[in-house]
């Protein structure tokens, strides 16, 4: 019994003492609902290409540390990308001409009321450059916070102006 | 004499609310590359549900730290020549009286919107500032990291 005890209360005890969490962020996050604009689709094909470089970014929340491996995150997101453009009728080809180059630039988990984790992405169009900025929901399940940042972002992405812009031939 | 479950329980309801009561912590990055220099401008936006003109304290806490060209208020009425955005978010919470637990500020490049610098400061209700302390905390953690340490 006293053995038991013991052992609850190391867990515990790590439990709420500061632990390192590095997240693999998953593939296969479907993207947040949106819909489109009408507009033309099956025009020239898009190449994606993630534009970060191998860094892991670590932010505090609560009594955990979040490490973020930016490239696995902005792997992560072309995924899910790459299957809302083709669902919608934008061809992905790896060796089109025209590409649309990703990068999540920042990952940080923030706990208030919940885990929320906030994405900033940076896409680049040709010379054009747009930030894009998560605002997902929180969740007491932290994995859940992540999916639901990286569904926010695509959807973000798929309806951008300057991105629908540069899907049409812009 | 009690159980082995409800001392578990007495010694997790006693040492919880004990560890994360205070629990503090700051949190800052400023992007490889990102000019956050004295010799821009900047634009601290007030949010619309931000009733205690937060971007008055950050505008002055820049200010102070020797940010000459800031100016703050409502995003419909910002200046065109700014450089740089600046955006915050006051997370408040309830412990006898209402106290702000999280504060945090970031820094947008204000053509393309990309992040620049990001700042954060994070405090429970034991250990709770007012809104110019973590303001200052957030700040420095960008600007001046190692200070807080």
């Amino acid at each position: 019994m006293r053995t038991k005890l013991s052992m609850r209360l190391l867990a515990a005890a790590v439990l709420v003492s500061g632990c390192t969490i590095a997240h693999q962020p998953s593939l296969d996050v479907t993207a947040a609902a949106y819909v489109l604009p009408s507009m033309p689709r099956l025009g020239e094909a898009v190449k994606l290409a993630n534009a970060q470089a191998d860094e892991v970014v670590a932010s505090p929340a609560s009594s955990y540390t979040f490490e973020a491996d930016l490239r696995q995150y902005t792997e992560a997101v072309l995924a899910s990308l790459q299957r809302e453009l083709t669902r919608n009728g934008f061809p992905v080809d790896p060796d089109a001409p025209k590409t649309l180059q990703v990068a999540v630039v920042d990952v940080e988990m923030v706990f208030a009321k919940g885990f929320r984790c906030d994405l900033n992405l940076t896409l680049k169009m040709g010379d054009d450059v747009v930030g894009i900025a998560t605002q997902s929901a929180s969740s007491n399940y932290y994995p859940e916070a992540i999916d639901a940042a990286l569904a926010d972002a695509v959807r973000r992405i798929m309806t951008h102006a300057k991105v629908l812009a540069f899907l049409a031939g812009g | 004499m009690p159980s082995a479950r409800l001392l578990v329980l007495l010694w997790a309801m006693g040492l919880w609310p004990a560890l994360t009561g205070c629990s503090q912590n700051l949190a800052a990055r400023v992007l490889p590359g990102a000019d956050v220099g004295a010799e821009k401008t900047y634009y601290v936006v007030r949010h619309e549900r931000d009733t205690r003109q937060i971007d008055l304290v950050v505008r002055d806490t820049m200010r102070a730290m020797g940010f000459r060209q800031v100016t703050s208020g409502l995003e419909g009425v910002m200046p065109p020549t700014v450089d740089i955005v600046v955006q915050y978010e006051d997370r408040w919470m309830w412990d006898m009286t209402n106290y702000l637990i999280m504060l945090k500020i970031q820094f947008r490049d204000r053509s393309s919107n990309t992040l620049l610098a990001r700042g954060r400061s994070y405090r429970t209700s034991m250990v709770r500032a007012p809104v110019e302390v973590m303001v200052r905390e957030a700040l420095e953690a960008i600007f001046l990291p190692g200070k807080e340490a």
